[in-house]
């Protein structure tokens, strides 16, 4: 659970930042649709190059920027093994290794595998270079910036930003408290830590249920607390929102170049 | 069982630029069935101390020993380390999730590899020193219980390993006078039998009334390690360190400020009415 913390903003002063939210988090977008339609050995080292410089421009090193990817990598397994044996065009063209029943082991499956994985690695990295060299005020910010067109069509814009930042502003209360009943636990002989998996599925109710159950008290303590200083009672359209940085040359140049990055992989 | 502590220093963030220190090279020894409690200013470190004790985090440099054994070495029995290291955090009744009473008290037997009747008799036992009939209570679920019961329950569940060592982190903030001794009776009890008991809180009188010897953090570091009649000696000094003094201390206090000519040597209610009595017999009436 310590995990999420760590993967929490860090403050600092690099060139990533300096730029505004909305900029990084629009850039964000147009790289996550660039690696999305990404499927070529050339576009994935072009990938690897851009990331290589938002590490540099946020001052990170490189393989900072993995994050927790280390604790996924069981994950990342599953998902390659569910691709190479399931893949369903593995029947009709691609070359079979194995069969057995409705599983194949075919060739395009674990091409396929390779590429989910790799795409998921690279959005885990932009993510990562985000949530870190942004606060998550100015997360919340540039969602309420992006999505404010839709108060023409009566979204509660306001409301919606307002739920995301309580959300953001919870996360590093929930690590800690789960830190402290997966603490408590272990001290009563859960296995965390244990080798066994067996071991490890068994501790998940003992934290699940307590880590429920708090976030269902606070969010009751916080819903009297807005009550009592009158949210709610009022319009609450255009407050609470927090002072908006200006938009720079960087922020456009930051912007312009994730949008050539993605024609660039779109049109391959 | 005895805890020994060489030159421990601990920190959060370790190596990163947001690096908090939160222990700064403590060594101490303390011996079986003591009962030590531990003071000191929010953010001083007592959680983490207590934490590095019971074996759930780890110092980034020095030696936690439990019986001579140090407990961060490779091949360190953890699981008989956590049966025989109990801790208690400030709201156990969080950690509650069974479905019933008695399931949630046995969650910390289950790799015990005890069998199942002896599982059940401490599951028994340790609901009964927590004040409830067992068969009242056994098929209860947790979440259905008052506040109070629901902490009692989770305080059996780590009775029932039947821990050595036994740690509170601050058990009596937000308890009421009449929970509060409770509570204390029942931790003098465990000590009478046997138990070393840590104890950290904010609640001098508490402190004072069961401890036999404080522990005081400022900052990361043991600045002071005696009896309570000695922590309490030097009221400036406590109230620099922000663990106040319990309330017998203030009221021989306050004597002597007025100029009645009075023990320093008071830190509970019992020693309070002794040094009366003596005056009283002595006839040097207080004016
Ligand atoms: N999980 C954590 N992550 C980062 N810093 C922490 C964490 N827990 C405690 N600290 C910091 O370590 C210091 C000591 O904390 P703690 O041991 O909880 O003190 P106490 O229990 O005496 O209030 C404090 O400065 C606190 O902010
Ligand atoms: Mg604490």
């Amino acid at each position: 659970m310590n995990d999420i913390l760590k993967g929490r903003y860090i403050p600092g002063d690099s060139f990533l930042h300096r730029r505004n939210g909305t900029a990084k988090l629009l850039a964000f977008f147009m790289i996550l649709a660039a690696v999305l339609t990404t499927d070529s050995v050339p576009g994935y080292l072009l990938i690897a190059a851009v990331s290589a410089a938002a590490a540099a421009m946020s001052e990170m090193r490189p393989t900072k920027t993995l994050g927790q990817v280390r604790h996924l990598r069981l994950f990342f397994l599953m998902l390659f093994l569910m691709n190479a044996f399931f893949y369903e065009d593995g029947q009709a063209g691609g070359l079979v290794l194995w069969s057995w029943g409705i599983v194949h082991l075919s060739v395009p499956g674990m091409i396929q595998g390779t590429h989910v994985v790799l795409r998921i690695l690279f959005l885990m990295v932009f993510c990562n270079v985000l949530i870190r060299t942004t606060p998550p005020v100015q997360i919340t910010t540039a969602i309420e910036t992006l999505i404010a067109p839709l108060r023409l069509i009566r979204v509660p814009t306001a409301e919606v930003a307002m739920i995301l930042s309580v959300a953001l502003q919870f996360i590093p209360v929930f690590a800690q408290e789960a830190d402290l009943i997966k603490k408590a636990q272990t001290a009563r002989g859960a296995k965390f830590e244990s080798e066994r998996l067996r071991d490890r599925a068994a501790s998940v109710v003992p934290l699940l249920v307590p880590i429920f159950l708090s976030a269902f008290r606070r969010a009751d303590d916080l819903a009297t607390a807005m009550e009592a200083r009158g949210y709610g009672h009022r319009q609450t359209n255009g407050r609470g929102r927090s002072q908006r940085a200006a938009v720079q040359l960087p922020d456009v140049c930051l912007f312009l170049f994730s949008c050539l990055f993605f024609l660039v992989q779109a049109a391959r | 069982m005895s805890i020994e502590l060489k030159q421990v220093s601990c920190s959060y963030n370790f190596r990163t630029k947001q690096e908090i220190l939160a222990l700064n090279g403590i060594s101490m020894k303390i011996e079986d069935g003591e009962f030590v409690g531990i003071m000191g200013h929010t953010g001083s470190g007592k959680s983490t101390l207590v934490q590095l004790i019971a074996g759930l985090i780890r110092p980034n440099s020095g030696q936690v020993f439990l019986d001579g054994k140090d407990i961060n070495e490779r091949g360190y029995d953890r699981n008989n380390l956590h049966r025989q290291v109990g801790i208690v955090f400030q709201n156990p009744e969080y950690q509650l999730f069974e479905t019933t009473v008695a399931k949630d008290v046995a969650f910390g037997l289950k790799h015990s590899g005890l069998r199942k009747e002896e599982a059940c008799e401490r599951v028994r036992q340790a609901l009964e020193q927590m004040g409830f009939s067992y068969d009242d209570i056994a098929d209860a679920s947790p979440f259905a219980l008052s506040g109070g019961e629901k902490r009692r329950v989770a305080i059996a569940g780590v009775l029932a390993a039947r821990p050595k060592t036994l740690i509170f982190d601050e058990p009596i903030a937000g308890l009421d006078p009449e929970g509060r001794r409770q509570f204390l009776e029942l931790v003098r009890k465990l000590n009478r039998e046997g138990v070393s008991i840590l104890m950290v809180s904010h609640h001098a009188d508490s402190i004072c009334a069961c401890a036999e010897r404080v522990l005081v953090l400022e900052q990361g570091s043991l600045v002071l390690d005696g009896s309570p009649k000695a922590v309490f000696a030097d009221l400036e000094r406590t109230s620099r360190l922000h663990i106040g003094a319990s309330q017998p201390r203030q009221i021989a206090e306050l004597l002597i400020q007025s100029g009645i000519p009075f023990s320093r040597d008071i830190v509970r209610y019992e020693d309070l009415l002794d040094e009366l009595k003596n005056r009283w017999k002595g006839g040097t009436r207080c004016e």
